[in-house]
């Protein structure tokens, strides 16, 4: 093992291989920073060129644009309040809190240094136990999916912060968006008043864009164009001990859950994240600190979704199934090389495959080097003036909601969101539950219906499978747990009177 | 003041002209078609077989027109919003596509959809059989008795797709019709979790082209029951055609170029060459058999025939289906 690391070594650091890796890390940083501009446009555009170089070579690169742009999804997210990209929203919550206390450069250096890790110990895992996990990926079907989405929708109204009941509201009016559309089994259309453009639903990219960045724009601009984002100093730039020490559970945490949900296909580095946040609310002792800018906050989400993304590698490597469309693309670059990833592909290519994981050992520290020095010049973007700021902002969410699928009518969903997005704000309603929900749903909808299609409308299926049995009882005893303490609080107030 | 204002008008209008004038001078070309950049336009998005073969296409057609190629993906509205607007682009030659296949089922589902006949069809890319695939334990040993235990049990037997009206749901309606047999589907969102969920045993077959299939084949999760074609595939000899196991059905996917009805003789005449340079390439029928799919050029006006009969299947199956929503 530790030798074909060597050989691996020995190919990334062949000078071509080390500038193509530094090139993708650093595309990728660029197209992660910009909101909404993600990396399988740049993927689509380099196809072509990848068949001039070897297949490692081009590998290593659209890797590294890949996992370079998860780095930077998390910059927007912590400075404006505006995520780089749909698994950055849970980053928003703690890490623009932490910037508005003057605490932007720790946030980032954390997101940074989370990632890093997480990075880390994602490919070390990849590296140790890729092909088992190949069947567990399989093992995956549609009644485990229904299982862990029933899961993460109970869990939706944990990341509210305000009334469970609004955090409801909002989970449900995301619901019903997600139903807009062809209806997944036949193909009936829903909610579309007859528009061609509503047939294949609302764009999450378009509506994150109008929640988060338009509507933050605007409540910006309502309050009167503050000076600057951060009035007075931005403050230290590097996390303090005390910052790492608070830091390093979340990590390893958020790691190991965005690793093993990364290895799903299909489970996204939304739910990843959103599922350590959780996690660390849960477990944390001061749990009214998150959202007011708790460190483990930003810690444990960025580690689950850089995780996550490269765990995403395990189905790709040793199954041939790309997870989702940067997957896809990658799939594509190796196969127009003759490198068809899939069972062999680890022993028949072992050159590509240990050169890839070595190159990403490298890239990633690369990108540590690279995005630590640049903590200084992003948080003294937080002393420009609003008013120079906001038009640039804007500018990218418009670019944002454009380019993903080149439509303007995706620029009208970003900014009729936006307004409902600071309507909403004005109203102390939370946009996060309403995009989990929006996610969630159809997919939940989706197996579902197909699971039921194949127990033959039997909801038995569900306790003949293990795994999927195990998360409905998590499902079902997880929100009892979290209300115990609540309700032995009750029970304590009514008998104080008769001990007194 | 009055006066300053007056010239610098004068100076902005000027320059303005300039640039229009400069502008409008690209966009009519100086020369002989073509002149500037084509946008291919496709309305699928990134990372799909389309927009990954034509990327591969794209360069050789570059090479044989002596102008960029670049890819657009207009997606939305079930591929309606892409086709709608090459339908309605100008017939200059600087907006051509690639497909046929979706747009053959939806311009009967969608009453404002675009029809086949809207587009003029410059040449084929590429045609491959689909194959006919089951779970590695399947009870099936071959297409023969997966055919006549359906037939036996109606209904019993269901088949795994990429979502319902896809491609790959129409190709299994239509060989359950051909044979006379009534099969149950299992629709996915894509071909991946398609995949996934046969070799996990979630469906009893699906028809789909080999490379979607290829790395679980490797895996021994899945097998290759037969090709859906008259004669042997030759990228996989080894395969047996459904014909030769008794089971008459023939399905193949294809693409092929086309633009917006309309345009000059010149334009046409231009395209068409190209194409023909391009899809004959050596090289590039290497890199497209990489990913499966086999370059199959065919010129314009004979490809027509083709999808004439092709078009009039589909609405018979859609017909069936109660799929049909216009004429």
């Amino acid at each position: 093992m530790l030798v074909d690391l060597l050989l691996g070594f020995q190919v990334a650091f062949e000078w071509q291989n080390l500038a193509f890796c530094f090139a993708g890390a650093l595309l990728g940083t660029l197209i992660g920073v910009l909101p909404g501009i993600g990396p399988a446009g740049a993927l689509a555009l380099l196809l072509p060129a990848t068949m001039a170089v070897p297949p490692v070579t081009a590998i290593i690169m659209m890797a590294g644009i890949y996992y370079g742009a998860m780095y930077g999804g998390s910059t927007t997210a912590i400075l404006v309040n505006i995520p780089g990209e749909a698994a950055s929203i849970v980053t928003t919550l703690d890490g623009y809190q932490m910037a508005q206390k003057g605490r932007a450069g720790p946030a980032l250096a954390i997101a940074a240094l989370g990632s890093f890790a997480a990075g880390l110990l994602a490919i070390a895992g990849l590296v140790f136990v890729a092909p088992p996990l190949a069947d567990i990926a399989l093992s995956f079907q549609s009644p485990e999916f229904v299982a862990l989405l029933v899961l993460g929708l109970t869990l939706t109204s944990y990341i509210a912060f305000g009334s469970k009941r609004r955090a409801f509201m909002m989970a449900a009016f995301g619901l019903l968006l997600g139903t807009i559309g062809l209806d997944p089994v036949d193909g009936v259309e829903r909610l579309t008043f007859g528009s061609t453009y509503l047939l294949d639903g609302i764009g999450l990219v378009p509506l994150v864009m109008g929640l988060f960045g338009v509507a933050e724009v605007l409540v910006n601009i309502d309050d009167n164009i503050r000076q600057s984002t951060v009035s007075g100093s931005v403050g230290r730039v590097m996390p303090s001990r005390n910052d790492l020490k608070d830091s390093a559970g979340p990590t390893l945490r958020g790691s190991g859950l965005g690793f093993l949900i990364g290895i799903i296909p299909g489970g996204n580095a939304i739910i990843a994240s959103m599922l350590s946040y959780i996690t660390e609310r849960k477990l944390s002792r001061t749990p009214e600190r998150f959202g007011q800018g708790a460190i483990e906050g930003v810690a444990g989400p960025e580690a689950a979704n850089n995780s996550a993304a490269v765990s995403a590698f395990v189905p790709l490597v040793t199954l041939g199934i790309p997870t989702n469309s940067v997957m896809a693309l990658m799939l594509a670059g190796l196969m127009v090389q003759g490198v068809s990833p899939g069972p062999m592909f680890i022993s028949q290519h072992a050159d590509v495959f240990w050169g890839l994981m070595a190159s990403m050992i490298i890239g990633n520290a690369m990108l540590l080097v690279l995005n630590l020095p640049l903590i200084g010049l992003w948080i003294r973007l937080l002393k420009i003036e609003y008013r120079y700021l906001f038009p640039v902002l804007l500018l990218f969410c418009f670019i944002g909601a454009y380019v993903v699928n080149n439509s303007y009518f995706d620029v009208g969903v970003m900014l009729v969101f936006g307004l409902f997005g600071f309507w909403m704000r004005r109203n102390r309603l939370e946009p996060a539950p309403l995009i989990l929900a929006f996610v969630l749903g159809p997919m939940l909808e989706e197996n579902l219906r197909r699971t039921l299609i194949v127990s033959e409308g039997s909801f038995g299926i569900f306790f003949e499978r293990p795994i999927a049995l195990t998360f409905l009882c998590l499902a079902l005893l997880l929100p009892i747990i979290g209300s115990l303490p609540a309700m032995a609080g009750r029970l304590t107030k009514i008998r104080a009177p008769e001990d007194v | 003041m009055l006066r300053y204002l007056k010239i610098s008008s004068f100076v902005v209008a000027g320059f303005a002209a300039a640039v229009l004038g400069s502008g409008t001078a690209i966009a009519q070309g100086t020369g002989a078609y073509p002149s500037k950049q084509i946008d291919l336009m496709i309305p699928w998005p990134t990372g799909g077989r389309t927009d990954v073969s034509i990327r591969m296409i794209a360069p050789y057609l570059e090479k044989a027109l002596g102008q960029p190629v670049v890819i657009h993906n207009k997606v939305g509205g079930a591929g309606l919003v892409g086709m709608t607007a090459v339908r309605d682009a100008a017939p200059d030659g600087y907006t051509i596509s690639t497909g046929g296949i979706a747009m053959a089922s939806i311009q009967y589902q969608k009453s404002n959809a675009p029809m086949l006949w809207d587009y003029t069809w410059l040449a084929r890319t590429y045609s491959t059989p689909l194959v006919v695939a089951v779970p590695a334990d399947s009870p099936f040993r071959n297409a023969k008795e997966l055919v006549d235990y359906a037939r036996a049990n109606p209904g019993k037997v269901t088949h795994a797709n990429s979502g319902t009206g896809s491609s790959t749901h129409l190709a299994s309606a239509g060989m359950a019709k051909k044979l006379g047999i009534r099969i149950g589907q299992v629709p996915y969102k894509g071909e991946g979790p398609a995949v996934v969920g046969l070799a996990g045993g979630e469906a009893s077959f699906s028809l789909g082209l080999m490379p979607a299939f290829k790395t679980l084949l490797d895996a021994g999760k899945l097998r290759i029951l037969g090709v859906a074609d008259t004669r042997r595939s030759p990228l996989h000899p080894e395969l047996p055609t459904l014909a030769e196991q008794g089971v008459d059905f023939v399905s193949i996917a294809f693409e092929a170029l086309h633009m917006p009805k309309g345009a000059s003789p010149e334009v046409l005449a231009k395209l068409r060459s190209a194409a023909q340079q391009a899809l004959n390439d050596a090289e590039l029928r290497e890199r497209l058999a990489t990913i499966g799919l086999n370059l199959a050029y065919q010129d314009g006006p004979e490809f027509v025939e083709w999808l004439k009969q092709y078009d009039q299947e589909t609405k018979a199956l859609m017909t069936e289906l109660g799929m049909v929503q216009k004429d």
